[in-house]
């Protein structure tokens, strides 16, 4: 906690000094356009949610089970190479998902792509907490408020992290991705 | 056509590029750890090791998160960037205390020999942690508001001003 601070602002101070003005591909208009209702069930946000988050997760879900046993569980864990392998799995899984979305999202012309790439990568992280509910009734001998407390409070933790690090790959991908395109657009 | 509009600033700018660094921070912690478990760079087996090595990797990864989050923020044109800082630094620690907190709450009310103590935490909050940090804080603040906005609050600290001005 002591180092961590000053570093995030050190960090802060560096990106904001080397960082060259950024110039988007395309102007942006004063006036925001309307984003059209959604027509038809399966192109709803909520859908898309769900898709990418199920995707990613069940490139990890063998993974995750192994983690599990081994921290909560007397299991000791091993496999770190391949756990490693499912990382960088993960990891171009959620981007390319996250693209897909987005590009259906760009196509509908809902130009709010910021917040939703990052929750589309983000998903995961959902999944990962139901995954610990579904671990903790069935496959767990757990019981009592504190082994409850316990678990579900650091489960709900590595979930936050989890939908944060997705959302970072996915909002990544997104940001080069929309860039790529609108570079590719004339305009004016 | 919608390119009018899709590089329109984000609603909630700020908690969003603290978001992005704060996960940059976790991706990165995650794939250098990972990296180091694969390469043998230390015993797994050894108790207490992956924990320590993780947490010195995240310490590490602030830098590149803060980085980041402030080279996001800049280029969608946000303003007041030390908030944006700040929120990079706490959104994700932040939350970890809170369940630390009530989790040790829950195993002390229970007489549990794995909860620390009440006195410990409070000691090692407001005697160790907190004064650290804040003054840390300040520090920080100090800088940036002597290297940006040309004031300095204590006259003390007006020679670290100067040095660093120059060296600017």
């Amino acid at each position: 906690v002591v180092l961590h601070f000053p570093l995030t602002v050190v960090g802060a101070i560096v990106g904001r000094n080397f960082t060259e003005e950024y110039k988007p591909p395309c102007r942006t208009n004063k006036v925001p356009r309307e984003i059209p209702q959604v027509t038809s069930w399966w192109k709803h946000p909520t859908l898309q949610l769900f898709m990418a988050g199920f995707l990613p997760f069940s490139a990890i879900y063998i993974e995750l089970h192994y983690i599990f046993a081994s921290i909560w569980g007397h299991k000791i864990y091993t496999l770190f190479g391949i756990l490693f392998i499912a990382y960088i799995l993960l990891t171009i899984v959620t981007s390319c998902i996250t693209i897909a979305l987005l590009y259906f999202q760009l196509a509908r012309e809902d130009h709010a792509w910021w917040w939703s790439s990052l929750c589309n990568g983000g998903a995961t992280g959902f999944f990962v907490f139901a995954y610990s509910i579904y671990y903790y009734l069935h496959r767990s001998s757990m019981d009592g408020l504190l082994q409850l407390s316990s678990y579900f409070g650091y489960m709900s933790v590595v979930s936050f992290a989890f939908f944060l690090m997705l959302g970072f790959i996915g909002f990544f991908s997104a940001f080069e991705f929309v860039n790529y395109i609108y570079g590719a657009v004339k305009t004016d | 056509m919608i390119h009018g509009d899709v590089f329109r600033s984000p609603p909630l700018l700020n908690f969003f590029c603290a978001m992005i660094g704060a996960g940059a921070q976790i991706f990165f912690t995650l794939l250098l750890l990972l990296v180091a478990i694969v390469v043998g760079a230390f015993k797994v087996t050894r108790r207490g090791a992956l924990l320590t090595n993780g947490l010195l990797i995240f310490t590490c990864c602030a830098f590149l998160g803060g980085m980041i989050s402030g080279r996001l923020f800049k280029q969608l044109k946000g303003k007041n960037w030390a908030w944006n800082a700040v929120f990079t630094a706490s959104i994700f620690p932040v939350p970890l205390g809170i369940v630390f907190m009530i989790v040790n709450t829950i195993a002390w009310s229970y007489n549990s020999t794995a909860a620390l103590p009440f006195l410990t935490i409070l000691v090692s909050f407001f005697f160790l942690s907190s004064p650290f940090v804040m003054t840390l804080i300040l520090f920080s603040f100090h800088l940036v508001n002597c290297l940006y906005l040309g004031g300095s609050s204590f006259s003390i600290n007006g020679c670290w001003c100067n040095s660093w001005k120059k060296f600017y």
